[in-house]
């Protein structure tokens, strides 16, 4: 509670210190805004124009694209900082003044910048969601707000795992900048489309390499599938956390190597 | 015009030592190219396409793959930078052209990305995808297909060039740059190839520069643009050379004088 | 409070090699070098203690202060701080510790300075009446009011300086790491540094650790120095004991009231040139300056008297060049 209490601290003083120009914050937003639609709208007209997916409708797929959108804004909002300044701080020793706070390191860089330009995606996202829920016929009973919920939860935890594993690679490699924005951009982009068009090897990538179906594919089939026949696809309710966790470990792992390496 | 040559040869030899990030932009390139080749693969499955044969199909995104090297330029991240840190006044009392500096500059990075990156592709491209290959082997079409690509490259550059001039006045350009790439890439036929458009969307583009960019060459070298258009077209794309050329001039004059006035 | 027992740090180095067939061989079989870094070092400093912590580049400086810190850790050795050792756990440890790296602000670069010592006030969770009380001091003696509700990156270096040294000290640390602080500030503000530096000791019985290459900063402000050179440490001590282990013979330049010959019998004195009216002499250090001063006035008439001796730089620049013979240790591993 601490944390958060601190972290909202953070945050208000970075919007005071963003909002006294208020025309480049808005144009930044704006920009991923249309940025985030115009992908969209290339899926759209491609699956409306041909129609050739057989188990995926229109409005499905919306919703598909709307969580992965949604829940990579959530975490770009919180973590993209860390992967990008990551190296600079490392070169420029500004890190070691993160290392001897009270305050975990990583919990201090989220804080610091907040990822204001993820709100882009995160207006997008929402309103796709909530363009799908209208245009889709599905039971929209108790059961299945919960289960909206959760898997959102868990999408936005994986992509988190996903941006917070990439953050520490400058510790192991250099310029890892490029590495991370095509993961995060290139291969996420991927994991918008359907995944049935791809082969089952690409498949797999996107399950145990990097885990991108679990942030729009599998929530949204399960969304949409109410009857759930293979009990494995309820690991979907429970990955988040333990990716979170895994990423978290990680990153400690690479900050002692750190500390003991020196460089 | 020595020092121009050497400006090429350094950035050539810069551009080498940040090598492993052509891996990773390899990598990109062949995903993008993995995931049209499953999506269109998926989409000629259930349609039946009487103008664009599936060969057809497979070989524009693989000659796009290639095209996009040639159009890719970052010029006005330079600039902007330059001119973000103050340091543009220095580049300005050089005794040489701002305009020809980072033409040469600009050329290294493509001869390099064209000799790294287009190669492996083209290794893996042509020998993975080789039986749905198939272009127009005329000479006219070869020739005119040369001209289409020197039109892009100049184009792309110009146009890139442009963004840069305007950071004198507006400092952060990545978000205009980050604009004009989004649309640009919907309406050269990047990520749909324009034939399949709506025609609202086709006669915009026919007004733009970005269809020569991409489309065009493209669609050339395939052999599906009549010959007698070759004329006509070439005539489009002299005219949006020119055009932009003159932007260049008019905005680099006021370039110089809003230094010299305000500095920096 | 800070007890440091032979500490020692090495580093592995990779050694690159040229040519296509050695970076193949480099690849699978990786040669590496290791770089003694801190060799052996061992000081006592106790609570409220101003120490200088002085070294050539390259020396090791900023390796013992970072275990010292907790940001690294040791390859052998201890470092102990008022009973913590810093590297078990330098985020609780960090409460303890203030530090000011000069040229690498902590500070938020948007936002005017005071909200980030308030932001710095919520990390350390400072009690408010502590952080008015610590704000009160920082204006009367650093005298930041008046940019206080500037952005940080619209200051000037020696504004900047003073709200960083603000904000290492918000929280009351029992230590305070200085690096380079007065380093590019203009003479104003470098005595108010100093001035401020002086007070702590007086207000909170801060222990200061003081990293720099400025004389001046070690005459008004460090009691004592602490010398390391390739590593090790080289000195230990006060001024006064540097003073008497290096120093070499003082000269002097008399200048004669009227056009006399220069007399003198004392066989430390030494005459090194005559001319005109200036005599130059040498002094042997057996002879303290005051009692040549004397012998000298004694059977002179002199109108002036100009004294060139070994000052604390040229003490230093002696530490430094004495040890150059030992070149920093390296072995293959």
């Amino acid at each position: 509670m601490d944390s958060l209490w601190l972290y909202r601290r953070f945050v208000i003083k970075y919007f005071k210190s963003k909002l006294e120009y208020k025309l480049p914050f808005a144009m930044d937003v704006l920009v991923n805004i249309l940025n985030s639609l115009s992908f969209f709208a290339v899926i759209y007209f491609i699956i409306g124009k041909f129609n050739f997916l057989s188990n995926w409708e229109l409005y499905e797929v919306t919703l598909m694209y709307s969580i992965g959108l949604f829940s990579f804004g959530i975490a770009g909002t919180l973590f993209w900082y860390p992967v990008t300044e990551m190296e600079n701080l490392m070169i420029s020793g500004q890190l070691d003044g993160y290392l001897i706070k009270p305050i975990h390191p990583l919990f201090h860089l989220v804080s610091k910048h907040f990822g204001h330009t993820f709100l882009g995606q995160i207006i997008v996202g929402i309103s796709l969601l909530c363009y799908s829920f209208f245009n889709l016929d599905i039971d929209y009973n108790f059961t299945f707000w919960i289960s909206f919920i959760v898997l959102v939860i868990n999408a936005i935890l994986v992509q988190c795992a996903i941006m917070i594993s990439l953050s520490p690679l400058c510790f192991y490699f250099a310029k890892p900048q490029a590495f991370a924005m095509m993961v995060v951009v290139e291969l996420q982009v991927m994991s918008r489309y359907p995944a049935d068009i791809f082969h089952k090897i690409i498949q797999l990538v996107m399950i145990f390499g990097i885990p991108y179906m679990f942030v729009s594919y599998f929530p949204a089939y399960l969304l949409v599938n109410s009857d759930i026949s293979k009990s494995y696809m309820l690991v979907n309710y429970i990955i988040g956390p333990i990716l979170f966790g895994l990423s978290l470990l990680f990153f400690n792992k690479s900050l002692r190597r750190y500390n003991s390496a020196g460089s | 015009m020595n020092m121009y040559l050497s400006l090429f040869k350094k950035n050539l030899r810069l551009s080498f030592v940040y090598r492993s990030n052509i891996y990773i932009s390899i990598i990109s390139i062949l995903s993008f190219t993995m995931l049209q080749y499953f999506l269109w693969k998926a989409i000629y499955s259930v349609n039946e396409s009487t103008e664009i044969s599936f060969s057809q199909m497979i070989s524009y995104i693989l000659f796009g793959v290639f095209i996009k090297l040639f159009t890719t330029c970052n010029i006005s991240q330079y600039i902007s930078d330059e001119v973000g840190k103050g340091s543009i006044e220095l580049a300005l009392i050089k005794p040489y052209s701002f305009f020809l500096y980072h033409l040469f500059r600009h050329l290294s990075s493509l001869l390099f990305e064209l000799i790294s990156k287009g190669t492996v592709l083209f290794i893996v491209c042509f020998s993975v995808f080789s039986e749905y290959i198939t272009f127009s082997n005329e000479w006219s079409n070869m020739f005119y297909f040369v001209f289409c690509l020197f039109v892009a490259v100049t184009l792309s550059f110009f146009l890139d060039y442009i963004i840069g001039l305007i950071s004198f006045w507006i400092i952060q350009t990545w978000q205009m740059k980050f604009l004009i790439t989004d649309f640009g890439n919907i309406l050269s036929g990047y990520f749909v190839p324009l034939w399949f458009f709506p025609k609202v969307i086709y006669n915009i583009s026919e007004y733009l520069p970005f269809k020569y960019m991409y489309f065009m060459p493209i669609n050339v070298i395939l052999g599906t643009i009549p010959q007698s258009e070759f004329l006509r077209y070439a005539i489009i794309q002299i005219a949006w050379l020119l055009l932009l050329g003159l932007i260049i001039m008019y905005l680099w004059k006021n370039c110089r004088t809003k230094v010299l006035i305000q500095g920096g | 409070m800070i007890y440091a027992n032979n500490l020692c740090k090495d580093y592995k180095i990779e050694v690159k090699e040229k040519g296509v067939i050695n970076k193949i061989k480099s690849f699978v079989y990786p040669q590496y070098i290791v770089k003694e870094a801190v060799k052996n070092i061992s000081f006592n400093i106790k609570e409220g203690e101003i120490v200088g912590y002085l070294g050539p580049n390259g020396a090791g400086k900023s390796t013992t202060i970072k275990m010292m810190s907790g940001i690294l850790h040791p390859t052998s050795g201890e470092v102990n701080i008022g009973g913590v050792i810093p590297y078990k756990n330098p985020r609780k440890f960090s409460n303890n510790i203030g530090t000011v790296f000069g040229h690498r602000s902590q500070l938020w670069w948007d936002l005017p300075a005071l909200d980030s010592l308030e932001l710095f006030k919520d990390i350390y969770k400072v009690p408010d009446s502590v952080y008015k009380s610590n704000i009160n001091l920082f204006k009367e003696l650093l005298g930041i009011e008046a940019f206080l509700n500037i952005p940080v990156r619209q200051l000037s270096l020696g504004q900047r300086m003073r709200v960083e040294i603000a904000a290492a000290l918000i929280h009351n640390p029992q230590i305070l790491f200085l690096d380079e602080p007065t380093l590019g500030l203009d003479i104003l503000v470098k005595d108010k540094v100093r001035n401020f530096i002086k007070e702590l000791k007086n207000i909170h019985k801060t222990t200061i650790i003081l990293t720099t290459h400025d004389m001046q900063d070690i005459e008004t402000v460090c009691e004592r120095m602490i010398i390391i050179d390739h590593g090790e440490k080289v000195f230990d001590g006060f001024a006064s004991a540097l003073q008497e282990l290096y120093s070499e013979d003082t000269n002097i330049v008399v200048t004669m009231k009227r056009n006399e010959s220069f007399i003198i019998n004392s066989p430390g004195i030494h005459v090194l040139a005559e001319e005109g009216n200036t005599v130059s002499l040498r002094i042997h250090k057996s002879i303290p300056t005051p009692d040549a001063l004397k012998t000298i006035m004694n059977s002179n008439d002199i109108q002036d008297i100009k004294i060139t001796g070994s000052d604390l730089e040229e003490l230093i620049k002696r530490v430094y060049q004495n040890n150059q013979g030992n070149e920093m240790n390296e072995y293959v591993s």
